[in-house]
């Protein structure tokens, strides 16, 4: 907590100095633009070495988590650039209102992508489990497999045809999918507690055999409810990289452009 | 797959000296004491004694002045004296005031009366030069078949004090470690010599290292040495009977009650109890039920309060807690009276001011800043070893495997652990070596491959002198050292004459030799990893602490 009160003083503080320079900058009877358009570049700029870092672990730089830490405080600096550069007004034209939507979508998913990385872990241990990210098909089939034996009666006696059809109608729709976060988050966790009611309601008028059944299949779809919670989780954790990264080359590219374009209309000008 | 063909690594290949020893030196070295009544037909004929002497010993020559090794440093070597004389210098007491001068005059006689009785379980003559009452710094000097390097090479701890050269000239016989192991496998009165040199010189380094005994005069601790003992409870070779254990119980951690009882609780305390290594359970009664409360470990102390209570009149002589050896623990026993008569006088202030503490408080708690289901968890799975364990916080985790990929980029593109583990709470100790206080990995070692960074204390393995042999694999509690299939520069992997694969055992290093220390740690963006010490549960608790969003922390 200490940490997260003197980093966030510090951001402040390098917020105050920044509006203060811009200010000053702009009493000197200056384009003040200029300069918190470069401060935003060049912060954008920073910001993008951290993903060169992560991927050149062995250099004695610091570590990583220190540069995550700077990252996300940079992050909030520069929206307050941000701020400062648009002068708090809507884009206008279509070029404009691109690199707007960029940052935007930049920051928004930056923002997010910081609450899952503090969030999502804790989900995780909820649901707690061996399997990797790149095994959760294999682990998905291996269960189908386990059920499918236990309606068969591998190795023992055949499930009665109550659970059979329960199984085929009920349960094999859960065990098979679902195979997107969005369904899993539309269908867990109320899909799981309905399905355990209706197995609850089916146990009671089984026969011991049928009971025992019923139980390991209990445990076969407790266990596909924990790998479909982490699957969900695990994929989040990934997915909003996809929105981030693309974004931040993006914004990149069009403001360099952006750059480009005002100094070749102001001629270099201040 | 591509394969190439090669000469299978052997023991001895590579000798420890760099070339054997010749067979007249071979010779002349059997007939000095120490090995005098080692019986060469008792080795096996794949490990005879001469290809011993010849291949895991070397004859190194010093000058004057020269070290040997220093105290701090590790090794597994035990050196005797060929030729010429060394000194052993001990690191001085610290005192808290009083008797300086008593201390260092009579700490000579200290170690003469030591050293004699070394001498005469050798049976050689005590040094003329070293007679009581003459006043000198804590130096020990030895001559010729003096052997020294026993404690630090048994207990794979730290040297507890330097050795210096005093004359050119001078030749030492260094046996490794595996020529001790094997000497002391296939003779017993060899190992009866150096489980005695232990014993001796590690009940002696437990009370002269004691900050317990820091204003107690050389003397009187002297006296104090006479009547203690050192005692030994459990196995060393704990590790193949709690892999035993783990497997028959289905990954289940064996029961308390198969662990050994160094004392029960509510039972008269006849002694102050000083850890010389290993680790103790402390546990506590509950009904017919016996829970953990903590442990101690090396440089812990058992009875103090008890003691000092009993002496101003308040408690009883009474152990307050049960006390087991995890694995093994060797201990020095005080009596009580001994204690009473010459160390509750001249106690530390520190000491008495915890000791009274402890008496006030209901119960005393061996590590209490961690809970309590931590603390039975460290010690259920033996994490009470690990001085370097791979701590990850799976609150802060988020499974982006970037400790992998930096493990890997650090060598060669293979990773040296597992990102998994045995987890408690939000507690995960993932599958990486942990560099242990005791690395038993180190005792069925046939070339000395794996051993300890002299200086770090790091357990590392030589490639060179590998020959995948996998004890240190098997020995390993933890499972955290793998055998890996060992390719050629381009990749083709090898094979000996018959086709078997060649392999090599791998495992974490900590990075060694990389600037900035373990990769893995450096590379986690949420600080969710850590390199710990997993005895240091102030440390611990300090950092799952700091990186939790838990308000109460």
């Amino acid at each position: 907590m200490r940490d997260l009160i003197r980093h966030s003083l510090l951001t402040a503080l390098a917020v105050a100095a920044m509006f203060w320079l811009v200010g000053v900058y702009d009493a000197s009877l200056r384009d003040a633009r200029f300069l918190d358009g470069w401060i935003l570049l060049l912060g954008c700029g920073v910001q993008v070495l951290f993903s060169l870092r992560r991927k050149f672990p062995l250099l004695p730089l610091g570590n990583v988590s220190s540069w995550m830490r700077a990252h996300i405080y940079a992050g909030f600096f520069l929206l307050a650039a941000f701020a400062l550069h648009t002068q708090y007004a809507w884009p206008t034209g279509i070029f404009e209102t691109a690199l707007w939507a960029l940052f935007v979508i930049l920051a928004v998913s930056g923002v997010f992508g910081a609450y899952l990385t503090r969030s999502v872990p804790s989900k995780l241990e909820q649901n707690r489990g061996g399997t990797a990210f790149d095994d959760f098909p294999a682990a998905q089939t291996e269960l189908l497999q386990r059920a499918d034996d236990l309606v068969l009666g591998v190795g023992g006696v055949a499930a009665s045809p109550s659970i059979t059809d329960f199984y085929a109608n009920t349960l094999s729709g859960f065990l098979n999918g679902p195979s997107s976060t969005v369904g899993l988050f539309r269908r867990s966790p109320s899909t799981f507690r309905r399905l355990c009611e209706e197995m609850d309601s089916l146990e009671k008028r089984l026969d011991d055999g049928g009971k025992q059944t019923m139980q390991a299949m209990r445990e076969v779809l407790t266990e596909k409810n924990t790998l479909n919670n982490r699957y969900a989780y695990e994929l989040l954790l990934r997915l909003w990289l996809f929105v981030h990264i693309p974004a931040t080359y993006g914004m990149i590219v069009l403001a360099v452009l952006h750059v480009a374009v005002i100094y070749a209309y102001t001629a270099g000008v201040p | 797959m591509r394969v190439q063909q090669t000469e299978r690594p052997r023991k001895w290949a590579i000798p420890f000296g760099g070339t054997p020893v010749p067979t007249q030196d071979v010779k002349a070295m059997l007939s000095i004491p120490l090995f005098e009544d080692v019986d060469a037909d008792a080795f096996p004929d794949a490990s005879p004694l001469s290809e011993i002497i010849a291949n895991d010993t070397r004859v190194v020559r010093y000058s004057k002045g020269d070290m040997v090794y220093r105290a701090g440093e590790y090794g597994t070597s035990v050196f005797v004296v060929l030729r010429g004389n060394v000194k052993s210098l001990m690191p001085v007491r610290s005192s808290e005031g009083s008797k300086p001068a008593a201390r260092i005059g009579s700490l000579l006689r200290a170690l003469t009366g030591l050293r004699q009785t070394a001498r005469r379980n050798q049976g050689l003559d005590p040094d003329p030069s070293l007679k009581p009452g003459v006043c000198s710094p804590p130096v020990l000097s030895l001559g010729r078949y003096d052997l020294f390097g026993v404690l630090g090479a048994f207990s794979r701890s730290p040297r507890t004090a330097s050795v210096m050269v005093e004359d050119d000239d001078t030749l030492l016989l260094e046996l490794r470690w595996p020529a001790l192991r094997e000497l002391m496998r296939w003779s017993d009165p060899f190992r009866e010599r150096m489980q005695d040199q232990y014993r001796q010189w590690g009940l002696w380094n437990c009370l002269q290292g004691s900050s317990l005994f820091a204003n107690v005069d050389d003397r009187t601790l002297l006296q104090i040495a006479e009547n203690a003992t050192f005692e030994r409870y459990g196995d060393v070779d704990w590790t193949h009977r709690f892999q035993k254990s783990a497997s028959s119980a289905n990954g289940h951690v064996p029961a308390i009650e198969r662990e050994p009882i160094i004392a029960e609780q509510d039972h008269y305390l006849d002694g102050l109890l000083l850890v010389h290594s290993g680790t103790i359970r402390v546990t506590e009664r509950l009904g017919h039920e016996e829970r953990t409360t903590g442990y101690i470990t090396k440089n812990g102390i058992i009875g103090l309060p008890q003691i000092l209570g009993t002496a101003e009149g308040q408690g009883e002589l009474k152990f307050p807690n049960g006390f087991r050896a995890v694995g093994y623990a060797d201990l020095v026993r005080i009596p009580t009276q001994i204690v009473a008569a010459h160390v509750l006088s001249d106690l530390p202030e520190r000491y008495a001011r915890k000791a009274r503490a402890t008496l006030g408080s209901a119960k005393p708690s061996a590590k209490a800043n961690l809970p309590r289901s931590y603390t039975e968890f460290f010690v259920d799975n033996r994490y009470t070893n690990g001085a370097m364990a791979m701590a990850i916080n799976t609150e802060r985790c988020v499974n982006c495997d970037d400790c992998v990929r930096a493990c890997a980029a650090a060598h060669d593109g293979v990773a040296r652990f597992a990102r998994k583990g045995p987890t408690h709470h939000n507690l995960m100790v993932a599958q990486a070596c942990m560099h242990c206080f005791d690395p038993v990995c180190l005792v069925d070692c046939p070339t000395g491959a794996i051993h300890r960074d002299k200086v770090s204390g790091t357990v590392v393995i030589d490639e060179a002198t590998c020959i995948g042999c996998a004890a240190c694999a098997k020995a390993c509690p933890y499972d955290n050292i793998q055998m890996a299939d060992v390719r050629d520069p381009g990749g083709a992997f090898l094979v000996d004459e018959d086709g078997v694969q060649i392999q090599r055992a791998e495992k974490c290093d900590l990075c060694a030799g990389r600037k900035g220390g373990p990769a893995c740690e450096r590379a986690c963006p949420h600080d969710a990893l850590v390199r710990v010490d997993l005895r240091d549960t102030n440390g611990l608790s300090e950092w799952l602490c700091a990186i939790s969003y838990d308000t109460a922390c």
